[in-house]
């Protein structure tokens, strides 16, 4: 039971942070595996919305395969978090955890850092320990 | 203190409001005053600049230095008479900056100075080992903004409060290890504790 990999997203597609802990297949073009990536959770979403038996926004929490879980949060602003898990991560509910991250380490360290530029990269160290801490303290790290 | 407080019941405001726009007055001051601007674009980071690009980038540092501190030195002479009204009158400039190291900081900043040197010449250096308004701040490219341009305003409420409590002096800041920062008082008077009314 482990967590591979965390991306963020913005509402261009751009990605403005990737972490990966345990991960044993490597990207190989970082750039197009963005583009795949968010394209296919705007897609996702899309069809979640659209097949949905009741009329109202439905975002997917995750999608799960044989070998990786994918957890999926994002914000109105069009902010998109992901974390890729193990498929045995337990009852935590990991869009709500997605969603502490947001507030406790994303709010805190990237939104109120002075010396950050709203829109660029994600290169600051504060910012990368504290998601650090926050998932290897994680119940399905 | 025995006295009851005869100040109005206090009223909070949500600090991350405060946070962000403490942030914005210094970009604003560094990047210019211009709609949907764009800090990638700015001359103050190109190689080849000519004289007018070079005098704008000064003039907004200058403009930085001097306006931002002027802010706070108004902000910083309202607030001490707000939040000095039930204190006893301080008599020596020790007892002022002792003042500003306890009860004013701990008003403003949510903790006490950690810190407090002097030379007994007047100049006295204050030491914050976490600074509340700059805690957050790490360094993130591409990015032309530095710790010590958010430390201007703080600077100038010091000095603002310390002068309208009568002492003539300047302030400036230092963090070169931040969220440790460093505030040194130089008092402008000749060198005597008392101090004329």
């Amino acid at each position: 039971m482990t967590v591979h990999c965390f991306y963020l997203f913005n509402r261009d597609g751009v990605c403005l942070f990737y972490a990966e802990w345990n991960r044993s297949r490597k990207v190989k073009n970082f750039d197009e595996h963005c583009k795949l990536m968010f394209g296919m959770l705007f897609e996702l979403k899309n069809f979640c919305t659209k097949l949905s038996p009741k009329d109202a926004a439905n975002p997917p929490k995750y999608y799960m395969t044989p070998y990786y879980a994918l957890h999926y949060f994002d914000t109105p602003t069009g902010l998109r978090f992901i974390l890729l898990t193990t498929p045995d991560f337990g009852n935590s509910d990991v869009a709500r955890v997605l969603r502490r991250l947001y507030g406790e380490v994303y709010l805190d360290y990237v939104v109120k850092n002075p010396l950050y530029e709203p829109g660029s990269q994600i290169t600051s160290k504060a910012f990368s320990k504290k998601l650090d801490a926050v998932v290897r303290n994680l119940p399905c790290f | 203190m025995s006295e009851k407080r005869v100040t109005p019941a206090r009223k909070e405001v949500m600090e991350s409001s405060l946070e962000l726009l403490l942030i914005e007055i210094v970009r604003w001051f560094v990047y210019g005053w211009k709609n949907g601007r764009d800090p990638q674009k700015t001359d103050a980071g190109n190689g080849s600049a000519d004289v007018d690009q070079i005098a704008g980038s000064l003039n907004r540092k200058l403009a930085l230095t001097n306006a931002v501190h002027g802010m706070g030195y108004d902000v910083g002479q309202r607030l001490i008479e707000r939040l000095s009204t039930d204190h006893l009158k301080m008599e020596t400039n020790l007892e002022v900056v002792k003042y500003i190291c306890k009860d004013f900081w701990e008003e403003t900043f949510k903790k006490q100075i950690d810190v407090l040197k002097t030379n007994n010449k007047g100049r006295f250096v204050l030491q914050d080992n976490n600074f509340r308004w700059i805690r957050k701040a790490s360094r993130n490219d591409p990015s032309q903004l530095k710790v010590e341009d958010f430390l201007t305003f703080p600077a100038g409420i010091v000095c603002g409060a310390m002068n309208r409590l009568g002492v003539d002096c300047t302030v400036s800041a230092d963090a070169a290890s931040a969220p440790m920062c460093i505030f040194t008082v130089e008092i402008a008077q000749p060198p005597n504790n008392s101090r004329q009314q």
